[in-house]
């Protein structure tokens, strides 16, 4: 069957099982947007194409499936940069489509060309330029198997408009996988007795659980282990709901922003299990003085990642499903009463959460936003979360239960991200209560996705939290640099009024008393709702282990951390 | 410090692109990267400054490019290379003698003799190269040249691998081998220049 190569992309796309994806048409992909009709599959009018990126990026992370996004050529591609590094920072896979000028036309600065595979080689997985419309078969099978494969991320599919409009020979039906993958190292036996062993002889472990527990779907053995072995577990920013929040051994979040006494039991290990994580500088501190008495055990999918910043003295590579379902074989009952008793002594009254009990003076602090919403979704929302202070307190007051029930921009940190992340996951995910909780500043960088959100008719909620700051920046500022508040206040507008321009349900939220109210009338209002909580100015996240410092010198919180609280 | 990075990578157009923008990550200069056909696919060898604690990184990020099968890294020794060497040196008619002397001393070959300069052409370690590069300086040297390093995988299966003939190699260079080869096997090889 002769098929023009953008009839052959679209068929491709649906052999590989998509079928929404996120775009924007422009003069270099305008074959492929013409050869749409052709197919079944449902395409989401973005405002940017970060936007495009982000919601792609958020869709796979809902889903644990590939997302889909489009550009054309020059601008429409060079705005997806920013949604590509994220997506390639935090392991999302996604596979983005651009349009390029006629192959004739490359390297002659033609109107909106751009050399998309040179700028995103270091931020993509692998990068495909394609100028023949032969190719796109090929090439989409082995962009979404790249994808997909071994630790995730995102991978940039360049066509040119040639290539596009070429006709070519299409076989339906071939389904032979052709990416040429690594094949994964086989398991290492030597590796795997000797985390055993150290298991077996340690008093005082921690379990370090990131996202790869998530993308593995290894929540059940990791609570296996965990209750096998009496291992307490701290999770990375990106690993909340790997492990349930309830359970008597989930310590909390480690890190900058984690709980006091999780990086003191981290520190004070003479353990460290970790699981698909990173060891993020985010995460560790000081590297010279992170958990100076422990062994270290390392799990990960990514060869690279073994002994990258912290030298292990077992490295495991594989999937997480597999080798803890090995170790599970290996691991003997134990209880550690001495070392769960330490850790509740270092934990004393530092969970005592008077942000959430205190009572109402008059203020209203975005701790207790966060803490409400829980309460009122039962902590069974999907969340997605900007970047800064916001995003920390939800790491800290929102506790998750279920994987793929938080999704942030961990790695690269990007604001901007939580409005079209959100738009993605809720299209993957329609029956779940998606929430998007994000600050005045990032929320402000691609709020033009509201549109997006009213015209896919999603039933998504906003809650803004505008302290009038670029609040971590300037918790930053005050900690610091002398409260040398550079560039940090923020004049927004009144978002209530903006998101009713779009035709979306708004309030603004000023007391404690009325932030339970206006989340319940949200959840009821069917269609898109923002709330936006106006809360106090100058609040910061507590505790804060400053850049470069050791885990351990954490900035505490203030005692009692309100001013006026008896 | 130098170190010598000896990879075995499939075909693609931006290979060289990709193996590149690692150094750049790790914040490594490239002094000299060289690619040829290999019995399977490319052989790619770079040189490069690293700190000792980023070289594995860097392989291991090497490794994790989806056209490089191998990545080896090796400290850079005079032993475990060779690279080629063009210089082109003033000449005279009272220094012309004293020139092919020192050539011949170090095994080198003059390409082409013109009435004020002769270019000689070695291969070698590079402290052999180096060294008849400075040796040369007092006579003048015009114009130079040297190449990256080059060197086959440490690997042991390469002695059961297929060996690599010309006939794998295309083009002008192929020719150009070729030739020297004929030449060398006939005892004629530069005896057109003298």
């Amino acid at each position: 069957m002769q098929l023009t190569g953008a009839e052959i992309m679209w068929k491709c796309l649906e052999r590989e099982g998509v079928t929404t994806v996120f775009g924007y048409p422009g003069g270099a992909i305008l074959p492929i947007y013409d050869a749409l009709k052709t197919s079944k599959i449902h395409h989401v009018l973005v405002r940017h194409e970060q936007g495009g990126t982000h919601m792609a990026d958020g869709y796979a992370r809902a889903s644990g499936k590939v997302g889909v996004a489009l550009a054309t050529s020059g601008p429409g591609a060079t705005n997806m940069v920013t949604g590509i590094a994220t997506a390639m920072m935090d392991s999302s896979p996604i596979v983005c489509i651009t349009g390029q000028v006629g192959s004739k036309l490359m390297g002659s600065d033609a109107f909106q060309e751009t050399d998309i595979v040179g700028i995103t080689i270091p931020i993509t997985k692998h990068n495909f330029f394609v100028h023949a419309a032969s190719q796109i078969d090929r090439t989409i099978r082995e962009a979404f198997e790249i994808a997909r494969a071994g630790r995730p991320g995102p991978v940039l599919i360049d066509i040119t408009k040639d290539a596009q409009q070429g006709l070519c020979e299409f076989e339906e039906d071939r389904q032979e996988r052709v990416a040429r993958l690594k094949a994964m190292p086989e398991m290492n036996r030597g590796a795997l007795e000797r985390a055993a062993a150290l298991i077996a002889e340690s008093k005082r472990p921690v379990i370090l659980a990131g996202q790869g527990i998530i993308f593995s779907g290894a929540s059940e053995y990791l609570r296996s282990l965990v209750e096998v072995a009496d291992i307490p577990v701290a999770l990375t920013l990106l690993g909340l709901g790997s492990f349930p929040s309830g359970h008597r051994l989930n310590l909390g979040m480690m890190g900058m922003h984690g709980e006091s006494w999780v990086n003191d039991s981290i520190q004070s290990a003479d353990l460290l299990i970790a699981l698909g994580m990173r060891f993020d500088d985010r995460v560790t501190g000081r590297l010279e003085d992170y958990a100076p008495d422990a062994r270290k055990i390392h799990v990960d999918i990514d060869p690279a990642e073994i002994n990258k910043s912290v030298t292990v003295d077992a490295g495991i590579v594989g999937d997480l499903r597999e080798v803890l379902f090995e170790l599970l074989t290996l691991v003997e009952p134990a209880e550690r009463p001495e070392w769960q008793a330490a850790i509740a002594r270092m934990k004393g009254t530092e969970n005592v959460r008077d942000l959430e009990e205190l009572p109402d003076n008059g203020h209203l602090y975005a701790p207790q936003v966060i803490h409400d919403l829980w309460v009122e979704t039962r902590g069974e929302a999907l969340i997605v979360t900007d970047v800064g202070q916001h995003q920390m307190w939800e790491a800290q007051y929102y506790r998750h239960k279920t994987p793929r029930s938080l999704i942030t921009s961990g790695g690269l940190g990007t604001m901007g991200f939580a409005l079209p992340a959100a738009i993605g996951a809720k299209v993957a995910r329609p029956n779940a209560d998606v929430w998007v909780i994000a600050g005045d500043g990032g929320f402000q960088m691609t709020m033009a996705e509201l549109a997006t959100a009213v015209q896919e008719k999603l039933n998504i909620n906003i809650a803004v939290i505008n302290n009038g700051y670029l609040g971590m920046v300037r918790q930053w500022q005050e900690f610091f640099y002398e409260k040398n508040y550079a560039a940090t206040p923020m004049l927004s507008p009144d978002f209530t009024q903006i998101a009713r321009a779009y035709g979306i349900h708004a309030e603004a939220v000023t007391q404690r008393a009325e932030v339970a109210q206006a989340i319940r009338r949200a959840r009821q209002h069917q269609g898109p709702s923002l709330i936006e909580f106006r809360v106090e100015q100058e609040d910061s996240v507590f505790p804060m282990v400053p850049a470069g410092a050791a885990l351990h010198e954490m900035i505490r919180k203030p005692s009692p951390i309100v001013e006026g609280k008896e | 410090m130098q170190w010598m990075f000896t990879l075995q990578t499939t075909e693609g157009a931006d290979v060289l692109t990709r193996i590149l923008a690692v150094f750049r990550r790790q914040t490594s200069r490239v002094h000299a990267i060289n690619s040829s056909p290999a019995a399977e696919g490319m052989r790619v060898t770079v040189l490069a400054d690293a700190d000792a604690h980023r070289v594995k990184r860097i392989q291991a990020q090497l490794k994790k490019l989806y056209e490089v099968d191998e990545a080896e890294a090796a400290a850079f020794d005079n032993a475990s290379h060779r690279r080629m060497g063009l210089f082109e040196v003033r000449c005279t008619t009272a220094t012309r003698s004293h020139l092919f002397q020192l050539a011949a001393a170090f095994h080198a070959r003059m390409l082409s003799v013109s009435g004020g300069s002769l270019t000689i052409e070695m291969t070698g370690g590079s402290e052999e190269v180096e060294a008849l590069g400075e040796i040369l300086q007092p006579y003048g040297v015009l114009d130079a040249s040297v190449t990256g390093p080059v060197r086959v995988s440490r690997k042991a299966g390469n002695a059961t691998a297929k060996p690599l003939g010309w006939e794998t190699i295309t083009g002008a260079l192929a020719d150009h081998a070729r030739a020297i080869d004929t030449q060398e096997r006939n005892g004629t090889y530069g005896t057109d220049l003298l």
